[in-house]
């Protein structure tokens, strides 16, 4: 009876995850996408596949940290798309505003967003689904309030912050990207946060029952959330050259897909940035060799559902006999 | 119960494993219509996971399952009910917002016309008749929520034989009730009997095996110890049978002098319970007994924080506390092993070391980084003094069995400093040699200076090792026991006052 049964443990965990099914698609995909399309292996190419990522991959980072202390953030969308107008508008002529002040703005309005997130989950007690999906509407709305204006943006550093590429390279918002799942990585692991957000996301009856500040967490998760919306905004304001209310529209869709086939688990406690690192990559490689392969817009969406329902599918089957404990 | 009635039921060699833990090894019973056959363990002696194979809730490793002879495979809970297999769960599975009717029918309304529309008139006639058959006297229009324990339990015995009911499973059916409601389920139980029904009764309480079984079989740590004629036994061996040693062995106790009092809980009202007093010593095990629903385990709640208290007090050390969150029960060294660990105790997808810590993590390290090298070295002291069985304390505490899950649990407590320790159930599925185990660590942590609150609802645990024990009924303080006064029939009195 003492004989317990220890399969993959330490890092060796990730093996645990739906992380090797996709990284064994993702072999099958580039095989194929390299051998019927010559532009797919391009330098070009695989530069622009980075650069795509970049909105989703910031998104993710936060949605990450949510989903780990067992919430949900269907608002991302909305709230990097506010942040994004809002910044565009006052970077506009006549009005332009400082560059520093339109960063803490916009990084202001996403984390407040976040706040009133978290809020209304913990103190209201409102489902995390419900909520979100409430302020998603809100601030989508928020965001019409500038549809006239059709703020471009001209500031250089803005324009830069999405789009340059170090030696010509290697995009720098790939860079971001990176800072911030490592320094997501050290916090969850080495922090007193990341160990109770852990806590919460594994057992939240157990978590306030040991004492630990349940509500004072999860807000703080989705104010973290709400932090990387803003960053998001900013880059799409960045690399799309101008603010439109409708930017951000539908990426909490595209996120979680990452986010979950990168094995953060839904309801919490499980879930790591390496395997939302190789979702992320893996998602956007597919979507770009299926545009190269001229592969109609409607069957690219069949496809990326597919994959998430077969890869979590595969996942299940696998964990299958771990599970059935309870 | 002769041969010639037939055999309903045969399980052949049945086996279970789930992760590190066989549940049940070759495991084969018997059952003839007509006959009450009790089952009879310990906690986690493979009761429930038989009964659950049964039902269709979990799916056996191997071995066959014989229905009137013919061998039938039990894929799901439907198959199960399709050919007459009905279980009567501890746990209520009424739905307190329908009406009696409503809930014997679930699942199986009756229809009428060709619309088949809900036939309301038929049901609440049929469920009429089904209660008058057990000699009940019940409205089929009441409302569940407002119906007390027992008639609930009533109601669900009604759901399982409202459809032809060939095999009756009832496990642990007196959970909850006093003297006179478990005489009339005796009496409903005799009914079904002459009605032809096979019964499994499952039961740790010895008195109710003598008085309604035929036959009974003793598994213990998931094997079959034997089967016996009810009226070839006698309690003596059967206990035997289901430790496999010696009582006194098994409830090992000793002397710990009790010093001042440390905690005392005056007039203290919450919901659940009101009026409750006591006064708990320095090094003494205080136990609290109660039948389901008797309050105590929202006393126990209250006590640590988790549910609001709203008259009364709590003093410790002499000092007022107002207790109004866990984490003001775990600064106030009040530490608490819950009903249900996998629920309230532990998170299971994390190591044995993050469970040890996590209630007193801020201790760790002075800044917000956890100091990992300290909280290994910490955990490690407490795998080693308490003696959890881990290969390392990175393990998941997922795959660790119920009496080293309790001590994880039990190591938070003592990581954050708990100098009174309020155990709920400490023994619930936990097999006999991990149970010695802990009964041993309480009364070390006595002696050590801590004192302890012990919940149980098993009379022997808590007549060998409390030291007093107070009775709780219908939330209410009923009577206090030296332990030289007490015994199973004064407290089962008590409970039910």
């Amino acid at each position: 009876m003492e004989k317990a049964v220890k399969k993959y443990s330490g890092f060796l965990s990730f093996l645990r995850t739906p992380t090797p099914t996709l990284i064994g698609i993702y072999i099958v995909m580039m095989l194929l996408f390299s051998l019927t399309s010559d532009k797919f292996l391009t330098i070009q190419n695989i530069k622009g596949i980075y650069n795509n990522f970049a909105v989703f991959g910031i998104l993710a980072a936060g949605v990450t940290v949510v989903m780990i202390g067992g919430g949900f953030d269907l608002a991302i969308g909305s709230t990097a798309g506010l942040a994004g107008i809002v910044s565009s508008v006052l970077l506009m002529k006549g009005i332009e505003v400082a560059t520093p002040w339109v960063f803490l703005i916009a990084i202001a309005i996403g984390c407040t967003v976040g706040l009133i997130n978290g809020l209304i989950i913990t103190k209201v007690g409102i489902n995390p689904i419900i909520t979100t999906l409430g302020t998603l509407a809100i601030f989508r709305g928020v965001c019409y309030f500038w549809a006239d204006l059709n703020p471009r943006v001209y500031n250089v550093f803005v324009q830069n912050f999405g789009r340059i590429y170090l030696g010509n390279v290697f995009p720098i918002t790939t860079l971001y990207i990176i800072i911030a799942f490592v320094a997501l990585t050290l916090i969850l692991k080495f922090t007193r946060f990341g160990r109770d957000l852990f806590t919460i996301g594994g057992n939240e009856t157990l978590a306030r029952l040991a004492g630990i500040p349940v509500d004072r967490i999860k807000i703080l998760s989705y104010v973290i959330s709400g932090f990387f919306c803003s960053v998001a905004g900013l880059l799409l304001i960045s690399q799309l050259g101008s603010g439109r209310p409708e930017y951000g529209t539908g990426a909490e869709l595209e996120v979680l897909t990452i986010v979950v086939l990168g094995g953060v688990v839904v309801g919490g406690g499980r879930g790591n940035y390496l395997g939302v690192f190789i979702a992320l990559i893996i998602i956007q490689t597919i979507t770009n060799g299926m545009v190269l392969l001229n592969v109609p817009v409607f069957l690219r969406m069949v496809v990326k559902g597919a994959l998430l329902v077969l890869v979590i599918a595969i996942d299940a089957f696998r964990n299958k006999r771990h599970l059935q404990l309870y | 119960m002769s041969d010639s009635n037939g055999i309903v039921l045969r399980m052949e060699n049945i086996t279970k494993t789930f992760p590190g833990v066989v549940a049940l090894d070759n495991v084969s019973i018997d059952l003839y219509k007509g006959e009450v056959l009790g089952i009879l363990g310990e906690n986690g002696a493979g009761k429930s996971t038989l009964i659950k194979i049964l039902a269709g809730n979990y799916i056996k490793d191997s071995g066959d399952i014989f229905i009137d002879g013919q061998k039938f495979e039990i894929k799901g809970p439907a198959e199960a009910m399709s050919s007459g297999i009905r279980v009567i769960y501890q746990e209520l599975n009424t739905i307190n917002n329908l009406t009696v009717a409503e809930n014997i029918f679930i699942g199986e309304q009756l229809v009428k016309g060709p619309l088949k529309i809900i036939d309301w008139k038929g049901m609440n006639k049929k469920a009429e008749e089904l209660l008058a058959v057990m000699n009940v006297k019940l409205d089929p229009n009441a409302i569940i929520g407002d119906l007390t324990v027992s008639e609930k339990q009533i109601v669900e015995i009604a759901k399982a034989i409202s459809q032809e009911a060939k095999i009756l499973v009832m496990d642990e059916p007196t959970a909850a009730l006093s003297e006179e409601e478990t005489q009339s389920l005796f009496k409903i139980i005799q009914a079904l009997k002459t009605k032809g029904v096979a019964i499994i009764y499952i039961s740790h309480r010895l008195k109710e095996i003598f008085e309604i079984t035929d036959r009974v079989t003793v598994l213990r740590d998931g094997k079959k110890v034997g089967t016996l004629k009810t009226k070839e036994s006698d309690s003596n061996k059967l206990v035997e049978m289901m430790v496999g040693r010696d009582i006194k062995d098994m409830y090992p106790k000793r002397h710990v002098p009790i010093g001042g009092v440390v905690m005392e809980v005056n007039n203290l009202g919450a919901e659940g319970f009101d009026n409750i007093s006591f006064k708990l010593r320095k090094g003494e095990i205080l136990g609290i007994f109660g039948l389901l629903g008797s309050g105590r385990s929202s006393l126990v709640k209250a006590l640590f924080g988790a549910n609001k208290i709203k008259n009364g007090e709590i003093i410790v050390n002499g000092k007022k506390l107002r207790i109004k969150s866990p984490g003001m029960a775990r600064d106030a060294k009040i530490g608490l092993v819950p009903l249900d660990r996998k629920i309230e105790g532990l998170a299971l997808m994390m190591g044995v070391k993050e469970n040890i810590t996590l209630a007193n993590i801020k201790e760790l390290g002075k800044s917000f980084l956890i100091a990992r090298n300290q909280e290994r070295r910490k955990a490690g002291n407490w795998v080693d003094e308490i003696g959890i069985r881990t290969p390392s304390v990175e393990q998941e505490v997922n795959s660790l069995s119920g009496g080293n899950q309790q001590k994880v649990v039990l190591a938070k407590w003592l990581e954050s400093g708990s100098q009174i320790i309020i155990l709920n159930e400490p023994t619930r599925g936990v097999d006999v040699g991990a149970k010695i185990e802990i009964y041993k660590l309480m009364q070390d942590l006595c002696e050590k200076g801590s004192s302890i609150i012990m919940i149980s609802s098993e009379l022997p645990e808590i007549l060998s090792i409390a030291d007093r024990i107070i009775v709780m009924s219908k939330g209410r303080f009923t009577e206090e026991y030296k332990i030289c006064d007490a015994s199973e029939e004064g407290l089962l009195r008590s409970a039910c006052l």
